[in-house]
C-alpha cells in the first residue's frame, strides 16, 4: 500500500509521514475512546438503578416491611407509635405540598417575565432583569435555605401567626424562587423562538399587543413553556437543602402550608447524613424513597421531553 | 394548534371595543413589568438580608483561620479549600468525560444502524441524568465510591478499620513519645507493617529531624536524669502510633470520605449541564467549517481537533464555569459524602476528610445562636462572591469570542 | 446471650490484656512520672502528628468541638475531626472501627455492644458531662408549673396521645396541645422514651420530632399550648423564650427546676443523665490519642463550661482519669443478665458495677 503524507490542514506544520493504516488505527482508537465516554453516562445510569434496587430490596426484605404498605399507607411512623409504618405517602404529600407552593410562584411569575422579556421589555430593561435572573439561577440552594430561614419565615409568621417555625409555606416560597429563572429561560427562549412573521400577521389584522401574545406567540410556543414547567416542578420535587433547613423534619400526611412536614429528598438528607445507625431499617428506607424520587423525576423528564418533541411547531 | 384564521375571526367577532382591548392590553404591560420587578425586588431583600447580617464578620481572619465553637472566633479556611479541592478535582474529572461524550454525539454521527440507536440512548439518558435529584447522586456516591459498594467496609477483627486496599503517595512512621513527651518517628514500610518493637539502639528520627538512637529503660530501671539523656530516654511499655506523611499525589481505595469520592459525586452531579452545554456549542458552529476540512481530506477526528473543537471552545468553557459554580454551591451530595464535620485542618490532598463552603453554611444556619447565623452569612457572601467572580469569568469568555 | 460473649472475651482480653492494662502507664518508677500535659500547659507542642477521629452525638458535639478546638491550638500538628451523625450513627462507625472516639448521650447499647464484640472492639466508657432534660412550655402557659413523670408519660405515650390538655388533668384548660419532641436518633430521645415511656411503650406518633434543637425551642416559643422536651443547656441559652417545669421526683417527691446546681448533684431525678465519650482500646497506643483525651478529662469541667453544659464533679473526673490510666475496659450500664442498671452516675459509675470484671 502506497504511504501517503496527509496534511490537509495546517501545511507549515511538520507531522511525520503517516500511513493511511496508522491513521485509521487512531482514529479507530478515538472513536472507541469518545464510545467509552459516551457509554459512561450509560453505566452511571445503570449503578444509580442498581445502587436503589439493590439497597430496596434488602429495605424490603427486612421484618415488618412489605411493599404494598410502603405504597398505600399514609402513615411514616418508623420508630413511632404502636404501629410501625412506611408509608410514602406521607412523604410525598410533602413534597407535593412543597413543589405546589413553588409552582404557585414559579410558573405564573415565571411566564410573566418571560413574556415580558421576549415581547415587552426595552432593551435596557432586558440588560438589568436578564443578569438578575441569571443571579438568581446561580445562587447556591443552601442560600435559599437561608433566606427562608430568616426572612421568609419571620415575614409568613409576622402576616399570619398560625404558621410553624418550620412550614411548608416558607421553603415551597424558596424553591419556588429557585425554579423562577429555569421557568423564564426557558419559557422566553421558546417565545422567541416563534418567528417575527407570525406576530407582524396578527398585528397586520389589527390585534393588540396583548392579543398577538396571548393568541398568537403563547399557543405557538407552548410546547416549549409546557416542557419549562415540567422541568421546573422536577427540579422543585428534587429539591434538597431548602427543605431541609426551612420544612421541618415531620412526616404526616398533611396539605396545611402551616404545619411542620417532610418531603421524600428531607428525609434522604436527614438519613444519609448519617443520623442512623447503618443496622436499622430506616437507613435502608432512604433508598426505597429514592426509587420514587428518581421514578418520579425520571417520568416527568421524559414527558417533558416527549412534549417538546411532539407539539414543537417548526417554522422553516 | 390555533391558525391564523381563527385568531383573526376571534378578533373579529370580540365585541369588546378598541378602547376596551387597549385598556386590556396596557393593564397587562403594567402587570407585566410589576412581576418582573418582583424577581428583582427578591434578589435585592436576599442580598440586603445577607449583607446586613454577615458584612460586619468578613474580616481576613475570618477567612483564614477555622471553625471555632465560640462564633467570633470561627473562619472558613478548611472549608473554603475543601470546595476549592473538590471542585478543582472534579472539573478535572469532569472536563474531559463531557466534551469527549459531547464530540461522541455531535461530531461522529453513526451510519449503521445500531450505532445509531447507541446514540439515540446515550443523548436520551443524559437528558434524563440532567433530572434527576442530586441528593440521589449523594447516595448513589455514598455506595458506590465511599464504601466501594461495601466490599471493604469489614473492621480487621482487632479493633481498627482495615488498611486501606491501594496506598499510593504515603509514608508511614510509627510516633513514640520518649520522657517529657518529646516525640521520635520511627520509619515503617508501609501501613500493614507491624507495630515497631523496642529495643535498645532503635533507630529513629527525634522531632528535630535528627537521626537519634533510643535508649531502652527497662521495667524497675530509673529514668536519667541528664536532660541530654532523657531525650532519648524511652520507657519500656511505650506504644507506638501510626503516622503518615502523605505527599500531594496521596491515593488509596477505597476512598472514604475523602476529596476525590465527593468530587465523583459532584461529577456526576454537573456531568449532565457539561455535555448538554457543549453539544450546544459544537452545534452551533456552522456545517460549512466542518466539511470544508473534511473536504481536503481531513479524518473526522482531524477535523474535530483542528477544526471544530477550537471554535467550539468559548462555548464549551461557558457551560463548564457555569456548571462548576453549580458544583461550588451544592451541598446535598456533600452531606451524603462527607456528613457535617467539624475539621480544623484544610485538605492537604485527594484522599483528605473535607467539607465545604455551603456545608459549613448549613451547619452554622442549623444552629441555636445567632452568632452563628451572622457568620452563616458571612461565608454566604464569600460564597457569593466566589461564584460572582467565576460567572464574569464565563461572561468575559463569552464575550471575547462570540464578537468575531 | 450477647453479653455473655463480651463478657467472655472480655475475660481473654484480660487474662491477653496484662500489659495491655499496662501500656503507657506513667511508670511509677520514673522520677517524674506525670510529667504530661500539666507541665507544657501553656507552650505549644508542635511535633506531635497524628489524627483523631471523633463521631456521634449532636449532644456531646459542642463539647468534643470545643475540646478538639483547643487541643489543635496547643497541639498544632494533630488533626482531631469530629462528625455528628447522632449517638446510633457514632456507634455504628464505632463498631466497625473507623473512628477513635464515639461521642455519646447515652450508654451503649446492646445491640451495639454485640457489634463491637463480633468485630473485635474494645473501649473504655468515660463519663464527661451532665446534660439534663428540661421539660418546656410557654412562658406564658399559667396552669402549668410542675409535672411529674406519670403525666408526663400520658402525655407522649401512643395509648394515650391526648389531644387536649384537658385529657391529661381536669383543671387544665380545654385547648389543643402541641407536642414537640427531638428526633429519634438522638440519645435525648432514647432517654427520654426510657425513663418516660418504659421499654415496652411507644412514644405517640403525631408529634413534631425535629432534628434540629433549635426548632424544638422556638417551635415552643411560638406555641402557647405547647409541650416538649430536649436538652437542658438549650433551655439555659434560651430562658427568656420558655419556661422550664419543675419535674417530680418520684422517690422523693420533690419538684425540682433543672439547674446547673440540681443536676450536678442528681436531685434533678430522674431527668438527668451523663454524657460520655467512648474510647476504642486499640487507638489508645497511639500517643496523639492518647494525649487528647488525657487533655478531654483534664480540662473537662472548663471545657463543658464553654460549651453550656454542667460537668461532673471533680472527684469524679479524678476517677475517670484514673480509670483511663488504669485501661480499665467494659462498661458499668449493664449488669451480667444484660439489663441495663437505672440511676444517678455516681451510683452506677463504681468499680463493682463493671461488667467485664466480673
Amino acid at each position: 500500500m502506497a504511504t501517503i503524507t496527509i496534511d490537509p490542514i495546517n501545511p507549515s506544520q511538520s507531522y511525520p509521514p503517516r500511513s493511511l493504516t496508522a491513521l485509521y488505527v487512531r482514529e479507530w482508537i478515538v472513536k472507541v475512546m469518545l464510545a467509552s465516554c459516551g457509554l459512561l453516562s450509560l453505566l452511571v445510569t445503570g449503578s444509580i438503578i442498581f445502587v436503589l434496587v439493590k439497597e430496596s430490596m434488602v429495605f424490603f426484605s427486612m421484618p415488618g416491611i412489605s411493599v404494598t404498605d410502603f405504597l398505600t399507607s399514609t402513615e411514616w411512623t418508623p420508630t413511632l407509635g404502636n404501629e410501625v409504618h412506611y408509608g410514602i405517602w406521607a412523604l410525598i404529600s410533602g413534597t407535593i405540598l412543597v413543589s405546589f407552593v413553588a409552582m404557585l410562584i414559579a410558573l405564573p411569575i415565571g411566564l410573566i417575565t418571560a413574556i415580558y422579556l421576549s415581547e415587552y421589555a426595552h432593551r435596557r430593561v432586558r440588560a438589568i432583569l436578564k443578569p438578575v435572573l441569571e443571579v438568581l439561577a446561580g445562587i447556591p440552594t443552601v442560600v435559599y435555605g437561608f433566606f427562608a430561614l430568616t426572612v421568609i419565615t419571620p415575614s409568613l409568621k409576622f402576616v399570619h401567626p398560625g404558621f410553624n417555625i418550620y412550614n411548608g409555606m416558607s421553603a415551597g416560597i424558596a424553591v419556588g424562587i429557585l425554579c423562577l429563572p429555569i421557568v423564564t429561560s426557558m419559557a422566553e427562549d421558546a417565545l422567541r423562538a416563534v418567528p417575527r412573521s407570525l406576530r407582524e400577521g396578527a398585528f397586520g389584522l389589527g390585534c393588540t399587543k396583548l392579543e398577538v401574545t396571548l393568541k398568537v406567540v403563547l399557543p405557538a410556543a407552548l410546547s416549549g413553556i409546557i416542557s419549562a414547567f415540567l422541568l421546573a416542578i422536577s427540579r422543585a420535587v428534587g429539591e434538597t437543602m431548602i427543605v431541609a433547613l426551612a420544612s421541618g423534619s415531620q412526616p404526616h400526611l398533611t396539605l396545611d402550608p402551616r404545619e411542620a412536614t417532610q418531603t421524600m429528598t428531607g428525609w434522604m438528607i436527614q438519613m444519609g447524613s448519617g443520623d442512623t445507625s447503618q443496622f436499622d431499617a430506616r437507613y435502608y428506607s432512604m433508598y426505597a424513597v429514592a426509587c420514587i424520587l428518581f421514578i418520579l423525576t425520571f417520568a416527568l423528564t421524559m414527558v417533558g421531553n416527549w412534549v417538546r418533541r411532539r407539539f414543537r411547531e417548526a417554522y422553516e | 394548534m390555533k391558525s391564523l384564521g381563527n385568531v383573526l375571526d376571534e378578533a373579529v367577532k370580540q365585541p369588546n371595543s378598541v378602547s376596551q382591548r387597549m385598556a386590556t392590553a396596557v393593564t397587562f404591560q403594567w402587570l407585566c413589568r410589576l412581576t418582573a420587578l418582583c424577581s428583582i425586588l427578591v434578589l435585592a431583600v436576599l442580598l440586603y438580608t445577607v449583607f446586613s447580617k454577615g458584612f460586619a464578620h468578613l474580616s481576613w481572619s475570618f477567612l483564614t483561620s477555622s471553625p471555632h465553637p465560640d462564633p467570633t472566633r470561627a473562619g472558613i479556611w478548611p472549608a473554603l479549600m475543601g470546595t476549592f479541592w473538590t471542585c478543582a478535582a472534579c472539573g478535572f474529572l469532569t472536563l474531559p468525560i463531557g466534551i469527549g461524550t459531547a464530540i461522541f454525539l455531535e461530531e461522529f454521527r453513526p451510519r449503521n444502524r445500531y450505532m445509531r440507536w447507541l446514540h439515540a440512548l446515550v443523548e436520551l439518558n443524559i437528558a434524563n441524568l440532567a433530572g434527576v435529584p442530586s441528593v440521589v447522586y449523594g447516595i448513589v456516591g455514598l455506595a458506590a465510591f465511599v464504601s466501594m459498594f461495601g466490599l471493604m467496609d469489614q473492621s480487621d477483627n482487632a479493633g481498627q478499620s482495615k488498611p486501606p486496599f491501594i496506598d499510593i503517595g504515603s509514608r508511614y512512621y510509627d510516633q513514640f513519645l520518649t520522657l517529657d513527651d518529646r516525640v521520635v518517628l520511627v520509619p515503617v514500610d508501609s501501613n500493614r507493617s507491624p507495630d515497631t518493637a523496642l529495643r535498645e539502639g532503635l533507630e529513629a528520627i527525634d522531632q528535630d529531624g535528627k537521626p537519634i538512637n533510643l535508649h531502652l529503660i527497662a521495667k524497675g530501671e530509673s529514668a536519667p536524669d541528664v536532660q541530654s539523656e532523657r531525650v532519648v530516654a524511652i520507657r519500656w511499655n511505650e506504644t507506638p502510633g501510626r503516622v503518615h506523611r502523605q505527599s500531594w499525589y496521596h491515593f488509596t481505595v477505597p476512598f472514604g470520605h475523602s476529596v476525590l469520592a465527593g468530587s465523583l459525586t459532584l461529577m456526576l452531579v454537573i456531568l449532565p449541564v457539561v455535555i448538554i452545554s457543549s453539544q450546544e456549542a459544537f452545534r452551533a458552529i456552522p456545517p460549512s467549517l466542518r466539511e470544508a476540512a473534511l473536504g481536503i481530506g481531513a479524518t473526522s477526528w482531524q477535523a474535530v481537533w483542528n477544526v471544530t473543537l477550537p471554535a467550539a471552545i468559548p462555548g464549551i468553557m461557558t457551560g463548564a464555569i457555569l456548571a462548576m459554580s453549580r458544583a461550588i454551591g451544592e451541598a446535598a451530595p456533600i452531606m451524603m459524602i462527607s456528613g457535617i464535620v467539624f475539621i480544623t485542618r484544610a485538605p492537604s490532598n485527594l484522599m483528605s476528610v473535607f467539607t465545604v463552603l455551603s456545608l459549613q453554611i448549613y451547619d452554622w444556619a442549623g444552629r441555636h445562636e445567632a452568632g452563628f447565623h451572622a457568620i452563616s452569612a458571612a461565608a454566604i457572601i464569600v460564597l457569593l462572591l466566589l461564584l460572582l467572580v467565576f460567572n464574569s469569568i464565563a461572561i468575559v469568555i463569552r464575550q471575547k469570542f462570540s464578537q468575531p | 446471650m450477647r453479653l455473655g460473649l463480651y463478657r467472655l472475651l472480655a475475660v481473654v482480653g484480660l487474662l491477653t490484656g496484662c500489659d495491655s492494662a499496662d501500656i503507657a502507664k506513667p511508670d511509677s518508677t520514673g522520677s517524674s512520672p506525670s510529667i504530661s500535659s500539666q507541665s507544657s500547659a501553656t507552650e505549644t507542642n508542635t511535633s506531635l502528628q497524628g489524627t483523631v477521629r471523633i463521631d456521634g452525638s449532636s449532644t456531646v458535639y459542642p463539647i468534643s468541638e470545643a475540646a478538639s478546638s483547643a487541643f489543635c491550638e496547643k497541639f498544632t500538628k494533630v488533626d482531631v475531626t469530629v462528625g455528628v451523625k447522632g449517638t446510633g450513627g457514632g456507634f455504628s462507625e464505632f463498631s466497625k472501627g473507623s473512628i477513635d472516639i464515639s461521642d455519646a448521650s447515652r450508654p451503649i447499647k446492646q445491640n451495639e455492644l454485640a457489634e463491637c464484640v463480633k468485630n473485635g472492639i474494645r473501649f473504655f466508657e468515660l463519663p464527661i458531662a451532665y446534660d439534663g432534660l428540661a421539660i418546656c412550655v410557654h412562658k406564658d402557659n399559667d396552669f402549668l408549673d410542675e409535672i411529674s413523670i406519670e403525666d408526663l408519660k400520658t402525655i407522649y405515650s401512643a395509648d394515650t396521645a391526648p389531644k387536649s390538655w384537658k385529657d391529661v388533668n381536669a383543671s387544665f384548660p380545654d385547648q389543643p396541645m402541641k407536642v414537640f419532641m427531638p428526633g429519634t436518633d438522638s440519645g435525648t430521645y432514647d432517654f427520654f422514651k426510657e425513663v418516660v415511656i418504659g421499654k415496652e411503650g411507644n412514644v405517640r406518633s403525631d408529634l413534631t420530632p425535629s432534628e434540629q434543637d433549635l426548632a424544638l425551642v422556638n417551635g415552643i416559643a411560638s406555641e402557647k399550648y405547647a409541650i416538649g422536651f430536649f436538652g437542658a443547656s438549650y433551655y439555659f441559652e434560651s430562658t427568656d423564650k420558655l419556661k422550664a417545669l419543675k419535674v417530680i421526683d418520684p422517690k422523693t417527691k420533690q419538684a425540682i427546676a433543672p439547674s446547673a446546681e440540681t443536676i450536678e448533684n442528681s436531685t434533678y431525678s430522674p431527668l438527668g443523665r451523663p454524657l460520655f465519650i467512648y474510647v476504642n482500646a486499640a487507638s489508645v497506643k497511639r500517643p496523639e490519642l492518647r494525649k487528647f483525651v488525657e487533655y478531654y478529662i483534664d480540662h473537662a469541667s472548663d471545657i463543658c463550661r464553654s460549651a453550656k453544659c454542667v460537668p461532673l464533679t471533680d472527684a469524679l473526673y479524678q476517677t475517670v482519669r484514673q480509670r483511663f490510666d488504669d485501661r480499665v475496659e467494659g462498661t458499668y450500664f449493664y449488669d451480667e443478665a444484660g439489663n441495663s442498671r437505672i440511676g444517678s452516675l455516681s451510683e452506677i459509675y463504681i468499680e463493682s458495677n463493671l461488667t467485664q470484671a466480673k
